[in-house]
């Protein structure tokens, strides 16, 4: 084989070692520690996890997450990539500033917001110098599920909706501005071209974003663990529970099976659903 | 300026602020210290 020929295949290969490394090895291991069980095949591990107490509601509050925080993410981003078309000066800047979250990990942004909700917090300094609350509000405890679920929410909102906004933008890029232009020429309002003309044109980058969101937000650990603890049990949460308090790695594998699943059938259905024609694209 | 070029500056320096705001609240306990109503 002459060097021409070798080339791609040694360009493609650290690429092929480190998913193989880093993804397929650890995948096939999570795989076979879920479902054996004293040196047999078994689904003892799923079943006990089914069994667990905070299963249902570790399942429960992930999907409600899930449900109330991407369409607000994706609304939002939305909104900020249209004002960034707008923008005839700064736009940089204004872009760079949006996606600062970006460089910030997840604990960290968690513990930005509990340095804001916590009971000796910013949020309650600010309305007991304004005289709204006599006392500290423990807005993150178990016994005020309906705050600590909002302030969950707006944290990962805060943290998240840049990379959905970088997805967005880079959409609009695509956009040929001869499409507007005609549509404004016969008439059309601005409302009528976001809807006949931007939205439709945006469909792909809208369907990567929502399968990378939708796939990290069923992954949302840190911000939880940092705001609530396990106050507000999710399914990461729970895995990591049973790693690392109960030593029970089984049962934690069980559970990032069944993460992985919910991701592969969120994925799925957003290709379905979303799914363009060629002839469609910009 | 028209009532929707207010609208989208409005919008912008809001989202700007909704960004900064939590990130200089961190620096400013970070950095400084701060004096916290219930201790």
């Amino acid at each position: 084989m002459t060097n021409s020929r070798l080339l791609p295949y040694l360009l493609v290969a650290p690429s092929v070692v480190f998913l193989g490394l880093l993804f397929v090895v650890p995948l096939v291991q999570t795989i076979v520690i879920a479902f054996t069980d004293q040196g047999g095949a078994s689904l003892a591990h799923f079943r006990k996890m089914a069994g667990d107490l905070n299963f249902g509601l570790s399942l429960r509050n992930t999907f409600l997450l899930v449900a109330v925080v991407i369409p607000l993410q994706i609304g939002l981003a939305l909104a900020m990539a249209v004002m960034l078309q707008k923008l005839e000066k700064g736009r940089d800047l204004v872009l760079w500033i949006w996606t600062i979250p970006l460089g910030v990990s997840d604990l960290a942004a968690g513990l930005v917001w509990l340095a804001i909700l916590q009971d000796r917090g910013y949020l309650n300094s600010a309305l007991f110098a304004l005289g709204l609350i006599d006392g500290p509000t423990n807005w993150l405890s178990y016994e005020n599920p309906t705050t600590l679920f909002i302030g969950i929410v707006l944290a990962e909102i805060w943290r998240a909706t840049a990379i959905v906004l970088v997805i967005l933008v880079a959409g609009f890029q695509l956009i040929p501005k001869e499409y507007n232009e005609a549509a404004e020429v016969f008439g059309a309002t601005g409302w009528t071209r976001f809807r006949k003309i931007t939205l439709p044109l945006l469909k792909p980058s809208l369907q990567s974003a929502l399968i990378l969101r939708t796939v990290l937000a069923f992954e949302v650990f840190a911000v939880v663990y940092a705001l609530g603890g396990r106050n507000y049990p999710v399914l990461v949460g729970e895995a990591y529970t049973w790693m690392r308090d109960s030593q029970n790695d089984g049962v934690a594998a069980a559970y990032a099976i069944l993460i992985m699943v919910i991701s592969l059938a969120a994925t799925l259905l957003y290709i379905r659903l979303l799914r363009t024609k060629p002839e469609t694209q910009a | 300026m028209n009532a929707r070029r207010l609208l989208y500056i409005t919008g912008v320096v809001a989202l700007i602020a909704w960004i900064i705001v939590p990130i200089y609240l961190i620096a400013l306990g970070a950095f400084s210290g701060r004096a916290g109503v219930f201790r």
